[in-house]
């Protein structure tokens, strides 16, 4: 997906999206088992350029974290497909964004929206580590970010495979605050999820989740093949700044 | 009205939601709006459930607070009166009853998120008079998951209302709400908090929440209520499957249990309404046992008092230097730490005492108990001589609290006793009056009779009141500690109360303190002392009760005793310096040794002064450190684990400086997490840095408004203040505070960080400095304050 087809996604929640859904689920107790993948994603969260550079000592911690988020987590993720719906007006119009969209616009006929946190409780283990022991603290803090993307990344291999079934392919999943999908697409994305009876997930004011460690994304559905699975760091407004760069955007 | 409630069964409506999706109206609209654009859908919807049986109907209100209609152009009180006229007009020829129908606010509350209690308070109390005044029956709230929240909407109906309130909340398979409410932390707090019947509903089937009704009826008398969903939504169509027969069949092992009250939820409609009622005619009431017990909770503990039950005592400043320091500087961390570590000692019950003089008890009340409550589960036991302090607590309090306390002076018992009845809580009661702590036992247990009788004719339950005999000094009045032992046992056997005791009072003034302290404590425990008030972290006084509980049988097959002795099963995984370096504070700050970096500080003690040990030894070797961190040799956790070994070298140096009553400080700052944002680790680690540096930092926590920021900088008269942010929608608030604080305090410099920060941006909201992580923190303060 590109910034050009996050941008439809935008304007797709005014525009487009059949409000009521085709069909969804709400999963509890996603299955999370510490493995070689997380350790590394939590050492890459905690700034490690690559997992050899970890002390023992930073290892022992990673593994502890990793067992006492696994067990301490009350995880429940919803998704529900909705289709879009182009009024052929919108084809006729003659600026250049829209043309570019409308082109992406034929590869989606919709989009599955998901939402998945690791509930009140890891919260509440991380602010109680915060207090005893920081450095312990950034590391359950990167094992629980490492849990939560895992989390999504099962849910989101899980959804390829069933929609692979209807001749379908999904695209990556695409978070709002990335690229120009604006962070305030958060409140009307759980809302259409009806996320916060379905799974206890919210948003302040400011669009920040609540559980902290969570996600909402959005996922293309298409008939066709997707080549560009790949979110680049290219489009991303923070890719000035950001210390998580994959090596290839670098 | 409960007694109606109880022998009788009620029959609610079925789901609204479901009947409007029906309609094919447009999925995310505010629902709450159809009560103006179509009020004829929604009027037949509530006429067809009174067809079909339903004795009182929820207004279409669920989402109609403040906050979920902010976006629409219509008033929370426009939207609830055009209800309730429809629901009026739908019973109207009837016998149906309209509740008024409040759901969740729709944000988290604090420390969850960013909502007040005060906030969520008052978006109730909107909803509450707007109903009152369009003349509904009842008050309904539903589909709650923080205990907390549906506090405040009980506290708002009950003090802007005397309408009835029915309570339901939804739980999942495992037993909690979302936030992590027990069902039986909800029923004991809402039974205190005078609501008319509680129960669950929505997220399972009647099937799935048979567990939870019968956990919530062993813990209430009140009536109970079940609304469930027609089962588990169906992956292929999104519908609910669950047909209205099997949902009525259902019913029955519920029946059986006592609950009186149905209706239905997601998924069901007036079918299903229909077929309870059918089955509710070949049924009759089953009448609970009454149940008396003596409790307190959390949102998610419930404690009963069914054995001896250590309430921590570690959280008040008397005697204590380092806790007064801390309430005088805010240091919110340091008193929530206390905390922790007794509930990890075996405290049950946590006692809260945050009162010194020059502080605003009541605000410092407020903050300790939320916070607190967000890092332990234990009830907490509120201590107070203020009853505004007192209040102020008792509000804020998720769950059942203890308040300690009240005694045999009139006065108290005048100003303390409306507070329990009111806020639903247990109280401690005080063996003393007017004039002071008599030397009998006979006397103090007419004393105990006198506060017993005023709680009683209060409407306070018996079992709430709990009664501390009270310890003197065996220094001071050795003959009167068995007066002590005799008025427990009297007061256990004549007015079947729950006894509690400040066990450490006794052993004052005598050598072996632990000794007597211990062999007291037993004593009391044999003569029927129930809630022991000590320090959990003593072994001594925690394996006393340890043992007596196998003793006594309550520990079964001595699980708990075995668990907590057995040292077999207990790896010691100890981490050992290398010989040779185990004298060496350098080598143990650099390795992350936090108990040798503490041992070879106490050892550099007995050599060295406190401020040289300081600046000689500690920071240098953090300053050695942070050069590796910045040279990308070591990784931030490396660089925090250092940091906390010397933390543990401080702590012991620290003590020393502090009780020769001298200060030790290399300057002032705040910290503070900018308003609306709620990620603080950041500025944690900041904290932790700074702090081994010998700054003493003010901690303003995060969600801090600017105004707060200011205030603290002039109660503190602090010139350096670090601010951060994690996301872009919260740098407003970034530029606001430095804004408001500049403008009053012009000589203030700010630091500034967090992940979508740069350096231009830190100078254009007008930041003295950009802090790329916590060393260069450190950098900055060493330039500011030296």
């Amino acid at each position: 997906m590109d910034s050009v087809s996050s941008m439809l996604f935008t304007e797709a929640f005014g525009e487009f999206v059949k409000k009521t859904p085709r069909e969804g689920e709400v999963l509890k107790n996603l299955p999370l088992e510490p493995n070689k993948k997380l350790h590394a994603e939590a050492l890459r969260y905690m700034g490690y350029k690559n997992s050899a550079a970890a002390t023992p000592e930073i290892d022992l911690l990673v593994r502890k974290g990793l067992a006492e988020i696994c067990v301490t987590i009350d995880s429940r993720a919803v998704y529900r497909y909705f289709s879009l719906q182009i009024s052929p007006d919108y084809f006729a119009q003659k600026d250049s964004s829209r043309k570019r969209c409308s082109l992406m616009l034929h590869q989606y006929e919709g989009i599955i929206l998901m939402g998945a946190t690791l509930g009140v409780s890891a919260d509440r283990l991380l602010s109680r580590v915060q207090i005893r022991d920081m450095a312990y603290a950034l590391v359950l803090d990167s094992c629980a970010t490492a849990a939560i993307e895992s989390i999504c990344d099962d849910l989101q291999d899980n959804l390829k495979a069933i929609y692979a079934h209807q001749q379908r392919y999904l695209t990556n999943r695409y978070s709002p605050g990335y690229g120009n999908l604006a962070l305030s697409t958060q409140i009307q994305l759980l809302s259409m999820l009806d996320a916060e009876r379905k799974i206890g997930l919210h948003a302040t004011q400011n669009f920040l989740l609540t559980p902290s460690k969570s996600v909402t994304a959005i996922i293309g559905v298409s008939q066709f093949p997707q080549k560009n699975e790949y979110v680049s760091c290219d489009i991303c407004k923070m890719r000035s700044i950001c210390h998580f760069q994959r090596k290839e955007s670098l | 009205m409960i007694n109606s409630l109880l022998t009788k069964f009620t029959l609610l409506d079925g789901g609204m939601g479901t009947m409007l999706q029906k309609t094919n109206l447009p999925l995310g609209t505010c629902p709450e709006i159809l009560n103006l654009e179509h009020p004829g859908i929604i009027e037949n919807i509530h006429r067809e459930y009174i067809k079909a049986g339903s004795e009182i109907i929820y207004t279409n209100t669920f989402g109609a607070n403040g906050y979920k209609l902010s976006d629409t152009k219509f008033s929370v009180a426009e939207i609830i009166e055009a209800a309730v006229k429809i629901a009026q007009r739908a019973v109207a020829g009837s016998n149906a009853k309209v509740a008024l129908d409040i759901g969740p606010v729709g944000k988290l509350l604090e420390p969850n998120g960013c909502l007040s209690f005060e906030e969520a308070y008052f978006l109730f109390q909107e909803q509450v008079l707007a109903g009152r005044k369009a003349g509904v029956d009842l008050v309904i709230i539903e589909t709650m998951s923080d205990l907390l929240e549906v506090k405040a909407a009980v506290l708002a109906t009950r003090e802007n209302s005397d309408l009835p309130i029915f309570v339901t909340m939804s739980y999942g398979e495992n037993g909690r709400t979302f936030v992590g409410c027990s069902p039986a932390s909800m029923a004991i707090t809402l039974e205190g908090l005078g609501v008319t019947a509680l129960g669950v509903n929505c997220s399972l089937g009647p099937r799935g929440l048979l567990p939870i009704l019968e956990i919530i009826c062993r813990h209430t008398n009140l009536p109970v209520i079940v609304k469930a969903n027609a089962g588990l939504p169906n992956l292929a169509n999104n519908q609910y499957d669950m047909l209205p027969a099997e949902y009525a069949r259902q019913l029955f092992p519920i029946i059986d249990l006592g609950v009186t009250i149905f209706g239905g939820c997601c998924g069901t409609s007036p079918e299903y309404i229909k077929e309870i009622a059918a089955v509710l005619q070949t049924r009759r009431p089953v009448l609970r046992r009454k149940l008396s017990f003596s409790a307190v909770c959390s949102g998610g503990n419930a404690v009963i008092i069914d054995r001896p039950t250590i309430i921590g005592e570690r959280i008040n400043p008397t005697g204590k230097k380092l806790f007064k320091q801390a309430l005088q500087d805010h240091n919110i961390d340091y008193i929530l730490n206390q905390g922790i570590s007794q509930v990890e000692a075996g405290a049950r019950i946590l006692d809260v005492n945050v009162g010194l003089p020059g502080i605003d008890e009541a605000a410092m009340m407020r903050t300790v108990i939320t916070r607190l409550q967000s890092v332990v589960d234990a009830p907490l036991q509120i201590d107070s001589t203020d009853p505004k302090a007192l209040e102020a607590g008792l509000r804020i309090v998720n769950g059942k609290p203890l308040i300690n306390s009240v005694n045999g002076k009139d006065e108290s018992l005048r100003s303390v006793l409306p507070l329990v009845k009111k806020y639903g809580a247990a109280v401690l009661g005080l063996c003393l009056d007017e004039n002071g702590i008599p030397d009998k036992a006979e006397d103090r247990v007419n004393i105990a009779k006198k506060i017993l009788q005023v709680a009683l004719d209060m409407g306070i339950k018996r079992q709430d009141v709990f009664i501390d005999c009270l310890v003197l000094a065996a220094s001071v009045q050795q003959a009167e500690v068995v007066e002590t032992l005799k008025a427990i046992r009297r007061i256990k056997e004549e007015l079947n109360l729950k006894t509690v005791l400040g066990v450490s009072n006794i052993s004052f003034g005598l050598p072996n303190r632990e000794l007597l302290n211990q062999s007291f404590l037993t004593l009391a425990l044999g003569a029927g002392l129930d809630l022991p008030i000590l320090n959990p972290n003593i072994a001594a006084m925690s394996d006393a009760v340890a043992a007596f509980d196998v003793l006594l049988n309550h520990d079964v097959n001595s699980a708990s005793y075995v668990a907590k002795y057995n040292t077999a099963t207990v790896a010691t995984a100890k981490k050992t310096p290398p010989e040779g370096s185990s004298n060496d504070i350098f080598y143990a700050i650099s390795h992350g040794l936090g108990e040798e970096a503490a041992q070879c500080a106490r050892a550099l003690l007995e050599k060295y002064d406190p401020l040289d040990i300081v600046n000689e030894k500690l920071i240098p070797a953090l300053d050695e450190v942070g050069k590796s961190f910045e040279k990308g040799d070591i990784y931030l956790p490396q660089l925090l684990l250092a940091a906390t070994s010397a933390q543990c070298a401080f702590a012991v140096v620290q003590k020393v400086i502090v009780n020769s009553g001298e200060q030790l400080t290399k300057g002032k700052i705040i910290l503070a997490t900018v308003k609306g944002d709620i990620h603080d680790i950041g500025k944690n680690i900041v904290k932790v840095i700074l702090e081994n540096y010998g700054y003493t930092i003010y901690d303003l926590g995060r969600d801090v408004a600017p105004e707060k920021v200011l205030a603290a900088a002039i109660e503190y008269d602090v010139q350096l203040i670090g601010l951060s942010a994690l996301m872009t929608t919260t740098l407003g608030g970034m530029e606001e505070t430095i804004r408001l604080v500049k403008e009053k305090r012009k000589d203030t410099i700010f630091f500034v960080g967090g992940a979508v920060l740069t350096e231009d941006y830190a100078m254009k909201i007008g930041a003295d400095y950009y802090a790329q992580d916590a060393k260069q923190s450190v950098d900055i303060a060493k330039k500011v304050l030296g």
